[in-house]
């Protein structure tokens, strides 16, 4: 008895014990993920998070698609065929709510990409103070990184101020965007109020600004238009997107001196300030030809088979005919630029890139810019053609028609029209100049996002299509809502 | 030394004869339950080692002092001891031990006698669910049990029930009770990543059931901690009978079809009614009759293209029984469902041990082990939470698509179907053909992808157990076991090129596995004692842990190299390389537990008990959370006052009892939810790293505390029984995504924080009666009926509401003041007779008219023709109502007349309501089909009075689709036949010579009837499945399905 007594004592003991022994398994530690005392760890940690920012600006919802789309849609090129609430059917009737997923969810990836990019900020300035992270990376390798992070918050911001602020040209002191230039890591800071539109700009500025002396002439050696020079932000891109936000301001003189840093004084219009070489691609249809990266491009959004923005984002999705698309906004025939067979002729080889479908018992015109299939195609977010006519535009506007102004609208032009040529007679005033202009603009750039920039700026109306009623600068909708997740969790924000 | 020991032996015989005379004593032994003969009971004489054991036929022989004292004992049966007294004859009936009587319950990490129990405990007995034809057999206990709310959320395969115990527990965590299984915590939930869901409690064969306590009060779940605050489910399986090998054989036959569909318009009413949707804008006729090769108008009704009746079968073969050291239990089980949607299948192979071994007088062994391989498949139903706005769901299918187009043409389109060349689907482009309609008729053709597409899910699953007990001394065992849940789960896509969900990436193929690992080892130490024959002691301690490992990859292959390939392994160009799908966590449990049970007399009772949980998920701070309940109980029946007077007469039992509690929930916190992490991806082929978590270090559990309050008693000999109770459980410590505001960019725009506050109250009633018991007729009646009440009393700080999203609609909203989750939308009111204009009420009440004929900017007027801002849910939105029952149960009545007997179990819920989304798409005025109601009751001229609006070709608004409003809320109290069966049992000389004990022969019928002014397809439904903030939702899914099956049970 008192053998098993103590048999009994002994396994009892031993099987609560060692219960209490597996202390360990109570502090696992995550295999997939890295935490965040550690994301500063190593070089190729930090460049990874440099690469994670454009991803975050990739979003199928931001520059990954939607965007673009957006800013295509509400303009009167477009038809809509699908009536699909799910792919842009509401901002294409102008029909938009603060609970509207477009309103929200742009909201949302816009925003997570600028928080990023802020707590990368931080991390990077913490990491330049630390005596052991400062030695991971090179004083010019601390400098790039920020650089690239200044010109995605500051290209974010202009592009959102798009859609959910009044143009500039409008009214300056109206509200803009929330300036968020803090790391968020925590449940505090709910509340911020938002800056005026001028406000807005100025910080948009003081980030490009900021970044162009700190980044690279070029990513690696040469001035050869790379995939890292398209793909990632290096001194021209930032320039170039300078040269668009200051005509965005009217600030002609702004705008000409940013273009004339690569573009110049005469054609042919080949860049040679140092940094990256542009050049228009002799033939216009391979701009959106793999492997995407032409002498044009500046900056796009790369894309791979196993990259792709995800489903009902992709633009060919949204804009093609063909096997991918769905078919869901063929062209306006009565659009400004499609309708317009003086300026740009049937042999306009911005004309030959379409198919024509029947749906539905009835043909339409599908602009096939996007016609890969797995949708790979980079996403347009600035080419060179765009720097040549912001700098005619400015041109003109500062010094008057003359023949430079002309011969960058020609440039661009004959490209795909040569048997036009313009001359500084053809236009009557720099208005008449300017005019021509926003229609080239309207026909090269079609569904590559430039429509809204050109009408805000312009505080014009957005033209009626279809049973879509012209909205003019004054109506309610000439602007998105702010985001209603925004307005229920921050008391600060003012709608609208 | 030879002759020493004879002596030795001769003293020794001498010296018992001293005290008593040797006898021969004969008997038989039997079982007290059903009286049959039990062969291999041992019988031993108190204090010797000389004994006997019974016969085949149960008798035994024996030589016994006539003073002394016989020692009969069998493995399951309880042991006795009977002096002799001199007789020479001793028949025993021998009562069954713990789990297979009635009075015993089973109660957390044991047993125990119902009478004693003073916490709230609801046994569903394992025989009055097995014959019900469901598939997982949660939802048998549908209307069983009181303060069980229990609804399936329609009738695709393998979806899991809602199970709510007390109402719901938890906004942001889950509200589904923790199941045991034979004491091991199992896995729950659809785990399926493909669409076909695959409920895993379906790896549990209903058969091997013996019983199913759902343990409700802190009391009696306290000694789970922090997985408590949703009840505990706990199953038993089936143990070895004792008595002689028993085999029994059941199967059913089954046949199931789809109840309540909608009726549609005709091709007809179609053509006319959308034509004249048209003319009231001033277009032209879109939409005209086809006829078939054949002459015959073209009329497809999509219901029944969808759905089907479906057959399904089920056998199990058990073989049960003991011998005198080891009882035994074993199962072989097969079920085959076909579901009411085409090609929504579900297969389940399932095989079980139950083994117990007494090794010697202090120790038994056991092993319960169970394999189960199930298979579901299914198309995509639109019909599981999230998916209820997907084109290919045929949920929406089955009424959105115009009758006027058919589902196969003979012309050669280049769309051959798959067993017929000359047969085509009738498909254009990416979509159903329009044939010469100039608008569409729908979207993806729904036979091709029941044809090419498929979506499985397959698991591999050994739940089981092995324990030993060491009695130490009578009432001090200790007992230890090892359990595990190892599930092995393949999902798998294929979606076909060439149409429909496939067709944006050419084709793809997704293979998931997901391996789920835990171990689960619990040490416990139990003393039960009697201290002066009055003072009953029951002391329980204990240690367990559990650890759980999750491991699961995918593959995605895009971009088919030809349609021939319809799997993985075939010939793709693409592969993505993260397919996200991958997981890889771990988490672990440890913790000590103790129970104090005590009574006086069976009077006065108290019991304690406590737990202390670490859990890995927790921040360093907050590891370890204490929990514990109390409860106390008077029998008063046992009273001298009681038994002495009349009263005694009429009360066979009278009980009073309370309890309190502070238990947790844990499923509202991610594995590392405390850690802030960087995640990792790709740019362009390079790899990134970027803040994907925003970590809460205070994070803790959700805490509940529990009052309850009861009395139970029993009349005239317990004829009638009657259990009645109130809670109140206030939960505090809410863990709730505090919403962060977009713009500061936090991952998922919300951090975890224990926050807000709720609480459900409500009154529990169960009466059992047996209210005829004669030789040859009985009826036994027993009725459940609870409230409930839930209000959610506080919100994280800074948060007015959080909202319940589909995957479209946001149709839900919690907030402070109301039940959890309560339907929030727009108010409407009526049509206008004069205009047939759909009548809104804008925040102020006032009246605002819609029309969709007029230009965008002036749709919108008030009665005055003024224009007025569109209506719209965050200006105008409000409680339309709250999709909790107030009120709700279950009666069950069973008849038996000689060998028939019939079951009848009803089920009713009301003070409810639901958000019938698919009335808004039923009345949709886009190109969408419409019920026939619409066809004949909207509005045509003025003075008609209906609710339903003067059809405008387009409009989204007026019917509901575009936003919530108030005339799709609809009341949803419903009484239901839920299970009708009657069985007849045959029993002679002529099967018993053929060597069968009794044949049963019975017929189920399920989802019998559904009384209710509900107008969807059914008051019972949940488009968003399990989800606390979406419940109540009804929008494009499945209905129910109705299943007559025919049963049969041979026991040999």
């Amino acid at each position: 008895m008192k053998n098993k007594f103590k048999i009994f004592m002994i396994v009892v003991l031993a099987a609560f014990t060692l219960n209490a022994c597996f202390d360990e398994y109570l502090e696992p530690v995550p295999s997939t993920a890295i935490s965040d005392l550690t994301a500063f760890d190593t070089k190729d940690r930090i460049v990874a998070q440099v690469n994670a920012m454009y991803t975050s600006v990739k979003s199928g919802q931001y520059l990954g698609g939607r965007y673009i789309v957006y800013s295509d849609i509400r303009g009167d090129d477009f038809l809509n065929l699908r009536s699909n609430g799910v792919t842009g059917y509401q901002t294409w009737q102008h029909n938009m709510a603060p609970s509207t997923n477009e309103v929200i969810n742009l909201w949302g990836a816009c925003y997570a990409a600028i928080n990023r990019i802020n707590v990368f900020l931080e991390g990077l300035e913490n990491a330049k103070q630390d005596p052991v992270r400062s030695s991971l990376l090179t004083e010019a390798e601390f400098n790039q990184f920020r650089g690239e992070a200044l010109a995605l918050r500051g290209m974010i911001y202009f592009d959102m101020s798009q859609l959910y602020a009044k143009p500039y040209n409008q009214d300056p002191s109206a509200l803009g965007m929330i300036l968020r230039l803090k790391a968020e890591r925590t449940a505090a800071d709910n509340d911020l109020a938002r800056s005026t539109v001028g406000e807005t700009y100025t910080q948009i500025l003081a980030d490009l600004n900021a970044a162009e002396p700190l980044l690279p002439l070029a990513h690696g050696a040469g001035t050869g238009n790379t995939v890292l020079n398209v793909t990632r932000m290096q001194r021209n891109t930032v320039i170039a997107l300078k040269s668009r936000v200051y005509l965005h301001m009217n600030n002609y003189q702004a705008a000409l001196a940013e273009g004339n840093k690569i573009v110049p004084a005469g054609a042919p219009f080949v860049n040679g300030n140092g940094g990256v070489a542009y050049a228009l691609n002799p033939v216009f249809e391979g701009i959106f030809e793999a492997p995407y990266i032409s002498p044009e491009s500046i900056f796009s959004i790369p894309m791979l088979g196993t990259e792709l923005p995800g489903t009902q984002n992709q633009l060919g999705y949204y804009f093609s005919g063909g096997s991918g698309g769905n078919q869901e906004y063929p062209l306006n025939p009565s659009g400004p630029a499609w309708s317009n067979y003086t300026a740009f002729p049937e042999s306009d080889a911005r004309r030959q890139i379409v198919s024509v479908v029947a749906v539905a018992g009835v043909n339409y015109t599908f602009l096939e810019k996007y016609p890969a299939f797995p949708h790979v195609d980079y996403v347009p977010v600035m080419r060179y053609a765009e720097v040549l006519l912001n700098v005619a535009e400015a041109e003109a506007r500062v010094n008057g028609v003359n023949s430079r102004a002309v011969a960058l609208l020609n440039a661009v032009h004959q490209r795909s029209n040569p048997d036009k040529a313009y001359t500084v007679a053809d236009f009557a005033s720099a208005n008449a100049f300017v005019d021509r202009v926003m229609l080239e603009r309207n026909m090269e750039f079609l569904a590559e996002g430039k429509r809204s920039y050109d009408v805000n700026r312009k505080v014009a109306a957005y033209g009626a299509k279809g049973p879509v009623p012209t909205i003019p600068p004054t109506s309610p909708a000439y602007i998105w809502p702010i985001s209603e997740a925004e307005m229920n969790t921050n008391q600060l924000v003012v709608q609208n | 030394m030879k002759r020493i020991l004879i002596l030795f032996g001769m003293i020794l015989f001498m010296g018992t004869s001293l005290f008593g005379q040797q006898i021969r004593v004969t008997g038989v032994v039997t079982d007290l339950e059903d009286g049959s003969t039990l062969p291999g009971v041992t019988v031993i004489v108190q204090g010797t080692t000389i004994g006997a054991i019974t016969d085949a036929n149960g008798r035994y022989e024996i030589n016994v002092a006539a003073d002394g004292t016989l020692v009969f004992s069998f493995v399951g049966l309880r042991t006795v001891s009977i002096p002799v007294g001199g007789r020479t004859v001793i028949n025993v009936a021998l009562e069954r031990d713990v789990y297979s009587v009635e009075e015993f319950v089973v109660v957390g990490y044991g047993v125990q006698q119902r009478r004693d129990i003073s916490g709230a405990v609801s046994t569903v007995r394992g025989e009055s669910i097995r014959a019900i034809p469901v598939q997982t057999f949660e939802q048998a206990l549908q209307g069983k049990a009181a303060g069980v709310n229990i609804t399936i959320p329609n009738a695709v395969l393998g979806n899991p029930p809602v199970i709510r115990v007390r109402g719901f527990n938890s906004i942001s965590g889950s509200s589904y009770p923790l199941v045991v299984v034979d004491g091991v915590p199992v896995f729950t939930g659809d785990l399926s990543r493909s669409g076909a869901a695959l409920n895993v409690l379906g790896d549990i064969n209903p058969s091997d059931i013996e019983s199913i306590e759902i343990l409700k009060d802190a009391s009696a779940t306290a000694i789970y901690g922090s997985r408590a605050a949703n009840g505990v489910v706990l199953v038993t399986t089936r143990q070895g009978m004792p008595g002689q090998t028993q085999v029994t054989y059941d199967a059913s036959f089954g046949v199931t079809s789809a109840s309540r569909l909608y009726e549609m318009m005709n091709a007809e009413q179609f053509v006319e009614h959308k034509n004249m949707a048209r003319a009231n804008v001033g277009l032209g006729p879109a939409y005209f009759l086809n006829y078939d090769p054949d002459g015959n108008l073209i009329d497809t009704d999509w219901n029944d293209v969808i759905y089907r009746t479906g057959l399904q079968h089920n056998h199990s073969l058990n073989f049960t029984g003991a011998t005198q050291r080891t009882r035994y239990f074993a199962s072989v089980g097969y079920a085959f469902n076909e579901g009411i949607i085409r090609t929504n299948d579900y297969e389940r192979k399932s095989a079980r041990l139950n083994v117990d071994h007494k090794l010697t007088d202090f120790l038994d062994v056991s092993a319960n082990f169970s394999y189960t391989n199930s298979f579901s498949h299914a198309p995509n139903t639109g019909s599981l939470a999230g998916g209820n706005f997907s084109t290919a769901g045929v949920g929406r299918i089955a009424f959105l698509y115009a009758p006027i187009v058919p589902q196969y043409v003979y012309e050669n389109n280049g769309w051959p179907t798959k067993d017929d060349p000359n047969k085509f689907y009738n498909i254009s482009g990416a979509l159903i053909g329009t044939l010469n309609n100039t608008q569409g008729v729908g979207f993806f053709h729904p036979n091709f992808l029941f044809d090419y597409n498929n979506q499985t899910a397959e698991s591999d699953r050994i739940v089981g157990n092995v324990a030993a007990n060491v009695t130490f001394m009578p009432g001090l065992v200790f007992r230890t076991v090892f359990g595990l849940d190892n599930s092995a789960l393949e999902s798998r896509i294929f979606y076909d090129p060439r149409h429909g969900d496939g067709t944006s990436r050419n084709g793809d193929a997704i293979n998931y596995f997901d391996r789920r690992n835990r171990w689960n080892w619990t040490n416990t130490l139990n003393y039960i004692t009697t201290i002066s024959d009055r003072l009953n002691l029951n002391a329980l301690i204990g240690a367990e842990e559990q650890y759980t490992q999750f491991d699961g990859w995918n593959g995605w292959r895009q971009n088919i190299a030809d349609p021939f390939f319809t799997n993985y392994q075939g010939s793709f160009t693409t592969t993505v390389v993260d397919g996200g799908g991958l997981l890889k966590a771990e988490n672990y449990f440890i913790s000590f537990f103790g129970r104090l049970n005590m009574n006086f007399d069976r009077k006065y009772y108290f019991e304690v008990s406590g737990r202390r949980d670490g859990f890995s998920g927790l921040g360093p701070d907050a590891k370890y959370g204490n929990f514990g309940g109390a409860s106390i109980m008077w029998n008063i029946a046992r009273e001298d006052f009681m038994t002495a007077s009349a009263l005694g007469d009429i009360f066979s039992d009278l009980r009073i009892k309370a309890s309190y509690g502070r238990v947790g929930n844990i499923s509202g916190i991610a594995n590392y939810g405390s850690l802030s992490l960087y995640g990792a991806g790709v740019y362009n082929d390079n790899p990134t790293l970027f803040f994907s978590q925003a970590g809460n270090p205070d994070l803790a559990w959700e805490a509940s505390s529990k009052y309850d309050a009861g009395i139970a008693f029993g009349l005239f000999n317990d004829r009638i029984q009657v259990d009645f109770n109130y809670y109140y459980n206030l939960i505090d410590d809410l863990i709730l995504n505090v919403p962060q505001a977009p713009s500061k960019g936090i991952p998922g725009n919300s951090i975890p924080a224990n926050v807000g506050s709720m609480y459900n109250t409500g009154l529990e009633f169960t009466l059992t009666s047996y209210n005829l018991q004669t030789d040859r007729f009985s009826w036994t009646s027993t009725l459940n009926l609870s409230t409930l009440k839930n209000e959610v009393t506080a919100l994280a700080p800074g948060v007015d509401e959080i909202l319940g999203v589909t995957s479209l609609e946001t149709t839900n909203r919690t907030v402070v003041g109301q039940p959890i989750g309560s339907i929030w939308g727009v108010r409407t009111d009526g049509v206008d007779p004069a205009t047939g204009r759909r009548i809104f009420l804008n925040a102020n009440g006032q009246q605002v008219f819609y029309d969709h004929s007029a230009p965008a900017a002036s749709r919108w007027t008030l009665a005055d023709g003024t224009t007025h801002r569109a209506i719209n849910i965050t200006d105008d939105g409000t409680v339309l109502g709250s999709p909790i029952p107030r009120f709700y149960g279950g009666l069950d009545n069973t008849l038996t007349y000689g060998n028939f007997d019939m079951t009848v179990s009803l089920t009713f819920a009301t003070g409810f309501y639901i958000y019938n989304g698919s009335k808004a798409g039923l009345r949709d005025q886009r190109t969408w089909n419409n019920t026939k109601e619409v066809y004949e009751k909207a509005w045509k001229q003025p003075g008609d009075i209906t609710d339903i609006p003067k059809p405008i070709w387009g409009d989204n608004v007026s019917n509901g689709s575009t936003m919530v409003q108030s005339q799709n809320v609809e009341k949803a109290d419903f009484l239901k036949v839920r299970n009708l069966g009657i069985g007849y049992r045959l029993e002679n000389d002529f099967l018993r010579s053929a060597g069968v004990r009794s044949v049963r022969l019975h017929v189920q019928m399920f989802n019998v009837l559904t009384l209710t002014g509900y107008e969807g397809a059914d008051p019972e439904i949940s488009s968003m499945g399990d989800s606390n903030l979406a419940p109540g939702v009804d929008r494009n899914t499945v209905p129910q399905a109705r299943t007559l099956s025919f049963g049969l049970n041979v026991t040999f």
